[in-house]
């Protein structure tokens, strides 16, 4: 429920309508249906409504608490219902009929989008200005099994006190349960922690992913050829990643061990390889030139991984070399 | 709603475990703190003498004094509490520069540091790191980078952030380079010594700094939430000013409240009494810290006989925090049937907690104020893992 009034940004409750065909016990003053749903939205307050406090002839019809007289009214509930539970919907333990949302176009807006996204198709929009929260967004869910958008009516404005950017839409538990469990916290989930390879495009992580590396936060590694090897994206004064290097760092016994390896390392790995001395550590580096951003170096995969291949074949053998040739030094 | 939840907290992480927490470890209380929290541990406990209006200004408990001991000991001019580290760096900014000026910070910098500059409207620059293993930020470039901030926008920053030891690798940068720089250019100097006053020497003049920054419970053996700003007198009417509103109608004013701590630093209680509590422990502790440093390097040297563990960032290290990298551990992870969170609940069964559960790709690992034995300890339970999962461990 927080979700997705967090996510809609939604100040009100969405409220939860039950119609009951028992005789319940009344709990509200005289009132209308709109002007109740609104209570229960803002205030969190509660209601069983039944025919004898319902102050509106139209909602009375169209919840189905009496049979129209001398007109058809649409829509409306079959005639039979003998009370309405009304509560904000994180208060009810029953199961509702129809849920109820009421928010501002834009709000609502993005609400249909996302049906639309779940659903695949259309928030249908049928209404007439009349008999809005009690047919349009209460009737109409539950009869046909699909949420409906109002621009709600004059007596909701008028007695009601629903603002003038305010709208409304019903639409069937089922498919409220289902738009909640849709919306992720995607601002959350997607957020940035300050990893350095926060901004390195998805389609260049995924395919680095795919080649068999996994991203660490700051880098990747993966073993290869018997070895862990380590890539790290370069990126450019532009700020995009034209260039990866491979490190692969060989660790002696103590510092003084690999200080004396260091100068042999320098002389034994010529360029493009990198040599740089860590304390007991040195690391072996090669860089590899994309000649474009690896965003579109990626779309050609056969490419890409051709690359990564040929750096880490070539880097794990001409290590392999070093430690050979110097196995006894 | 269930208020059981809150009845009977407890947290016997300190006195059941070796904690290697990396933002915890200079923050665990001195024997001395914890007795003060007791007697302070209400919300205003500071306040029965306050005369002033200011906890800054309190005598009884020795506040006033403490803040002159806290600058002396930083070799500053003046210092003011704040409610941690990132509301002084907040307050420095807020204080010293307008909306749309230039900052520049390293790009290791804590997101603090980037959310006090969004939050104060200025435009930050970085200075690049070297990337991967070391991910070293080079004090020349400062320069490089005050030079691109002209050619940008005209004129030079006015301020530049230097964070002594990033918390990402424990990197230390030297501030006195930067502070010459930044003397150079008259730029003023703002260092982040979250990770390291309170844990090792700091002399701001020596480095330059013009507004020292840190954190109580990072660092000072206090609890949360406590920093603190110090500077030379050459800010102290900026930084310090104080309110000079009038109520329209009213005429009330409030002109010994210092506007940019909120007239009077929320830390009225357990947070400053235990950073006073643990300031003679910490006055002497920054004399071991190279004894720190070698017991670091000595973990560092251990862990790494272990298959595939290596410390990133600058090696040797010269911080007790590390970030190891651990693919191994990540190997048996994907397989194990609790996943990341085995390497967690092994450590935790050998009675090691602070590595973030479910992390295993990499890690970090603070070892600041243990002992050689308990450092022995936690090598020994990396080990033993290590050693279940078939992983080879040297001799």
């Amino acid at each position: 429920m927080a979700k997705f009034r967090k996510f809609f940004e939604l100040p009100y409750s969405p409220v939860g309508v039950k119609i009951s065909r028992d005789s319940l016990e009344p709990d509200s003053r005289p009132a209308r249906y709109c002007e109740l749903v609104r209570k229960a939205s803002l205030f969190g307050d509660e209601f069983v409504l039944t025919a004898d406090r319902l102050t509106c002839a139209g909602a009375e019809v169209s919840l189905g608490f009496s049979e129209p007289m001398f007109d058809e009214v649409s829509p409306r509930l079959e005639f039979g219902t003998k009370a309405i539970i009304i509560k904000p919907l994180e208060k009810m333990k029953e199961r509702p009929d129809a849920v109820i949302v009421i928010g501002t176009p834009k709000k609502l807006m993005r609400l249909s989008s996302v049906y639309n996204q779940i659903f695949g198709e259309p928030v249908l929009s049928q209404f007439k200005g009349s008999n809005a929260i009690c047919g349009e967004c209460t009737a109409v869910p539950i009869l046909e099994n699909r949420p409906n958008l109002s621009l709600l009516c004059d007596g909701c404005r008028t007695f009601a006190d629903y603002k003038d950017d305010e709208i409304a839409v019903g639409m069937p538990y089922e498919v409220f349960l289902k738009i909640a469990d849709g919306v992720q916290e995607d601002r959350i989930i997607r957020a940035l922690c300050g990893c350095i390879m926060d901004d390195l495009p998805k389609n260049a992580v995924k395919a680095i992913a795919d080649f068999g590396f996994d991203k660490a936060t700051d880098h990747f590694f993966g073993f290869f050829n018997g070895q862990i090897i380590r890539m790290y994206a370069i990126k450019g004064e532009d700020g995009k990643v034209k260039e990866l290097t491979f490190y692969l760092p060989v660790k002696f016994k103590n510092t003084e061990i690999a200080g004396g390896m260091y100068n042999k390392a320098r002389e034994f790995f010529s360029e493009p390889y990198m040599i740089r001395l860590r304390d007991n550590w040195i690391d072996i580096v090669l860089p590899v030139d994309l000649f474009a951003p690896i965003q579109r170096v990626v779309q050609q995969k056969d490419k890409f991984e051709s690359i990564l291949n040929s750096a880490i074949d070539q880097i794990t053998e001409k290590v392999k070399e070093f430690k050979e040739r110097y196995a006894n030094s | 709603m269930n208020l059981d939840k809150y009845r009977n907290l407890t947290r016997d992480t300190e006195f059941k475990y070796i904690n290697v927490h990396p933002i915890q470890r200079g923050g665990v209380l001195t024997p001395e703190a914890r007795k003060a929290i007791l007697e302070f541990a209400d919300g205003y406990s500071v306040c029965d003498f306050c005369f002033e209006g200011r906890v800054d200004l309190v005598e009884n408990p020795p506040i006033k004094e403490f803040t002159g001991d806290i600058a002396e000991f930083l070799n500053m001019d003046e210092v003011r509490f704040t409610a941690g580290c990132r509301h002084a760096k907040w307050t420095v900014m807020a204080t010293m520069l307008d909306k749309g000026d230039a900052i520049v910070v390293d790009s290791l910098a804590h997101y603090t540091s980037y959310l006090a500059a969004e939050a104060n409207g200025l435009e930050v620059f970085e200075v690049p790191h070297s990337g991967y293993p070391e991910f070293r930020i080079n004090p020349e470039n400062y320069a490089k980078v005050f030079e691109e901030v002209k050619e940008e926008t005209g004129s030079y920053p006015k301020m530049a952030l230097l964070t002594h030891v990033d918390y990402r690798y424990g990197n230390l940068t030297d501030p006195v380079e930067v502070g010459k720089i930044c003397e150079d250019y008259e730029v003023m100097f703002m260092l982040n010594t979250a990770y390291s006053s309170g844990l090792m020497e700091i002399n701001g003049k020596k480095m330059r700094a013009d507004f020292i920054v840190g954190s109580g419970h990072k660092s000072w053996a206090a609890t949360a939430p406590i920093g603190f700003v110090a500077t030379n007198y050459e800010y102290t009417d900026s930084l310090f000013s104080t309110s000079k509103i009038r109520g329209r109608w009213s005429g009330r004013g409030f002109t010994k409240k210092e506007v940019a701590f909120f007239g009077c630093s929320p830390v009225f209680g357990a947070p400053l009494v235990t950073l006073m509590a643990s300031f003679p422990k910490v006055v002497e502790r920054v004399k071991s810290w190279e004894k720190e440093v070698e017991n670091a390097r000595y973990f560092v040297n251990e862990m790494e006989k272990i298959e595939g563990l290596h410390q990133m960032g600058i090696k040797p290290t010269e911080h007790t925090l590390q970030n190891f990298e651990a693919l191994p551990f990540h190997q048996v992870a994907k397989q194990h049937k609790r996943r990341g969170y085995f390497l967690y609940t092994e450590l935790k069964r050998r009675g090691v907690i602070g590595v973030h559960p479910g992390l295993t790709k990499n890690f970090k690992i603070n070892t600041f104020g243990l002992t050689r034995k308990q450092i022995d300890h936690v090598i020994w339970a990396f080990k033993d893992i290590a050693e279940k999962y078939n992983l080879e461990v040297e001799d």
